[in-house]
């Protein structure tokens, strides 16, 4: 079901100063993403991984060379067009969860759609749909605070959704977890890509994430040294 | 984003730190009652010390000859006009007024063993009574209350004891008139006044209006319209109008209307002293109590920076993210204000209603004719100044933040 690429990495470079030195994060990188895949990038700590998501996600600009979202060039937005794109094309899952702890975990799930202009009303209403639907029905009331490290992730994973962005980038989702809960997530995140039909990239090197991608690429020093796709 | 989301996240995050916030509230609350309360009472005592001492002699506002300011003598008066009366009773706001005329005398007790130069004023007895205070407090005999007494004098308490004088006794005027001619009458002590103020109790007596243009051959004339209203006020709000009817008549001379600022100058620039050097406290209190809230606020910027990074990694824009942070500020100080500002209104109602005693303040108090228990005046100033300033400081933390937030970078994955 590929059939144009939602995100399209072409010769990017990201360097940073160390010092005295300069460090290649991500070195001439050319990427295809298609509609609907589940990727994973993983590879060693250093080898650009997080960095390549960060720019795919708009999060950081590449020094040179261009990202692609939907066929328009990213270094083309403002940073607050560039905020917009963000808001409303692409879902994050972070490491750390990263909910907003005043919130529970339904007006977590909601404040996406509210910042998006839609109805309070309709906002909470399909962000409790979402939320029943990862399993977490009976806790719509409880904050961050309250609930366990699976289930926090997995209201990130509702508020990443909820907005039915292009893309869902993961950095590191699972690596606060322990594998029995590393598994759900997983078989979670599947579910979603596959009823859904969302894009799904991972940045990871847990071997359960790894093995459950339908799409590897393994990155070092900043390059592609292996990929799925070109290899089927 | 909608308005009301962003009131509901700053709202929430104004109580996850519910002991530092109400730490916050609560010192802008108590600064707001003290300085509500302050402020009431330090006006409430501006208006008791104006009306008390300007009811005892001065009046609140007086027409009079312009030389008359410079050089109060007979020279300098006025022929009373015969339409001033009709005017001055039509004016609805003016509570009371009378004519007056003055001069200096020498008083001597019959004997002749004592004798004092002293101030003499002659007054219209039944306006007085309704323009000055100083009828009410005679304390020995009357104020001019028996019309049978021929050539009555009232004299201030001290005077008499100097001159040995007892109520009923008789007591000799040696003056000069209008001309220059001696004037010379006894008069009779029907009543003796303590004001609290050694000098005037010393140097000052009362005559008939009438006695006094008689003795000092000053028919028709006075030096001294004075005037009273109800509140101090209003007496501007009809002053202009007044003074422009009275002016119309047929008056020869030129006219000169004296505001109470001018009559007392040093009670207006006590005042003003008092109130500069009070607002200096205040302001030091003020700015005390706003680099609190600042700390708090800054507090937030710092410990907050990867929250409002996430915020903004997810999709809001940085001025959202400091409206945010700006309602949260504003909701602290808008709460602590409202906590103060109701205690310190609550506490200046209360006593409006009951008063306040400072004990051992009586002499001071006395320097300003005032007597007794003072009383708090709830003004706009009083109730709007605290509020204004924390509106105008939360204006200006409310740039500091957008300033402070505008290069604001979204939370990557390398910061998690």
């Amino acid at each position: 079901m590929h059939y144009a690429p939602v995100i399209e990495c072409q010769q990017v470079c990201k360097t940073f100063a160390d010092g005295d030195s300069v460090i290649k994060a991500v070195d001439q990188l050319d990427l295809q993403v298609f509609s609907g895949e589940f990727i994973c990038l993983y590879g060693a700590s250093g080898s650009g991984k997080t960095t390549l998501l960060n720019m795919i996600g708009g999060l950081d600009r590449p020094c040179s060379g261009e990202v692609f979202l939907d066929k328009h060039p990213l270094s083309h937005y403002s940073d607050d067009a560039l905020t917009d794109v963000r808001l409303r094309k692409i879902g994050f899952i972070f490491q750390s969860y990263n909910l907003i702890p005043v919130f529970t975990a339904l007006e977590n799930v909601a404040f996406i759609m509210q910042m998006q202009g839609v109805d309070s009303k309709m906002a909470l209403s399909k962000s409790q749909a979402i939320l029943q639907k990862v399993g977490l029905g009976e806790m719509l009331n409880r904050r961050p605070s309250e609930l366990s490290g699976g289930q926090q992730q997995r209201v990130a994973i509702a508020r990443a959704i909820v907005a039915e962005p292009k893309i869902v980038l993961a950095d590191e989702p699972t690596a606060n977890l322990d594998s029995k809960n590393s598994e759900q997530l997983l078989e979670l995140m599947h579910e979603l890509n596959r009823d859904l039909g969302m894009t799904f990239i991972i940045s990871s090197h847990d071997p359960q994430v790894i093995e459950a991608a339908e799409r590897r690429i393994e990155l070092a020093d900043g390059k592609i040294i292996h990929d799925d796709s070109i290899q089927n | 984003m909608k308005r009301s989301n962003i009131k509901q996240l700053a709202w929430r995050n104004l109580w996850r730190h519910k002991t530092r916030s109400w730490l916050t509230v609560s010192a802008i609350a108590i600064t707001t009652l003290l300085l509500v309360f302050m402020l009431s009472f330090q006006f409430g005592t501006y208006e008791t010390m104006k009306e008390q001492n300007l009811s005892l002699l001065s009046g609140f506002a007086q027409v009079q000859n312009p030389d008359f300011k410079e050089q109060p003598n007979l020279e300098h008066g006025f022929k009373i006009p015969g339409e001033w009366p009709q005017i001055l009773n039509r004016q609805k706001m003016l509570a009371a007024y009378g004519f007056r005329a003055q001069t200096f005398a020498i008083l001597s007790n019959l004997p002749d063993t004592r004798n004092r130069a002293v101030q003499i004023i002659g007054v219209q007895v039944d306006k007085e009574k309704l323009l000055s205070s100083l009828s009410q407090k005679v304390t020995r005999g009357d104020y001019f209350a028996d019309q049978s007494v021929k050539m009555p004098i009232v004299l201030g308490k001290q005077l008499a004891d100097y001159l040995e004088l007892k109520i009923g006794d008789q007591l000799q005027l040696l003056g000069q008139d209008a001309y220059g001619s001696l004037a010379v009458e006894l008069f009779t002590l029907v009543g003796t006044f303590d004001l609290n103020i050694p000098e005037l109790n010393q140097q000052l007596a009362q005559i008939r209006l009438s006695d006094f243009q008689q003795l000092f051959a000053y028919q028709n004339q006075a030096q001294q319209l004075v005037m009273k209203s109800d509140k101090l006020p209003q007496m501007d709000l009809f002053a202009k109008t007044l003074f422009a009817q009275l002016q119309q008549t047929n008056y020869p001379e030129n006219l000169l209307w004296r505001d109470w600022k001018d009559l007392q100058p040093a009670l207006y620039q006590a005042i003003q002293m008092d109130i500069a050097s009070a607002f200096l406290w205040y302001s030091a209190l003020l700015l005390i109590v706003i680099l609190i809230v600042v700390n708090t606020l800054y507090m937030s910027l710092l410990e907050r920076h990867n929250e409002f990074a996430l915020l903004h990694a997810l999709g809001m824009q940085p001025n959202q993210i400091s409206r945010m942070l700006a309602l949260e500020t504003l909701f602290l100080i808008l709460l602590g204000l409202l906590l103060g500002w109701l205690g310190g209104v609550a506490i200046s109602a209360y006593f409006i209603q009951v008063g306040i005693n400072l004990p051992g303040m009586e002499e001071m108090y006395a320097q300003f004719g005032i007597s007794g228990t003072l009383y708090p005046q709830l003004s706009g100033l009083s109730m709007g100044f605290v509020p204004a300033v924390f509106v105008m400081a939360w204006m200006a933390m409310s740039v500091v933040i957008r300033f402070k937030l505008s290069g604001i970078r979204p939370l990557t994955g390398r910061q998690l």
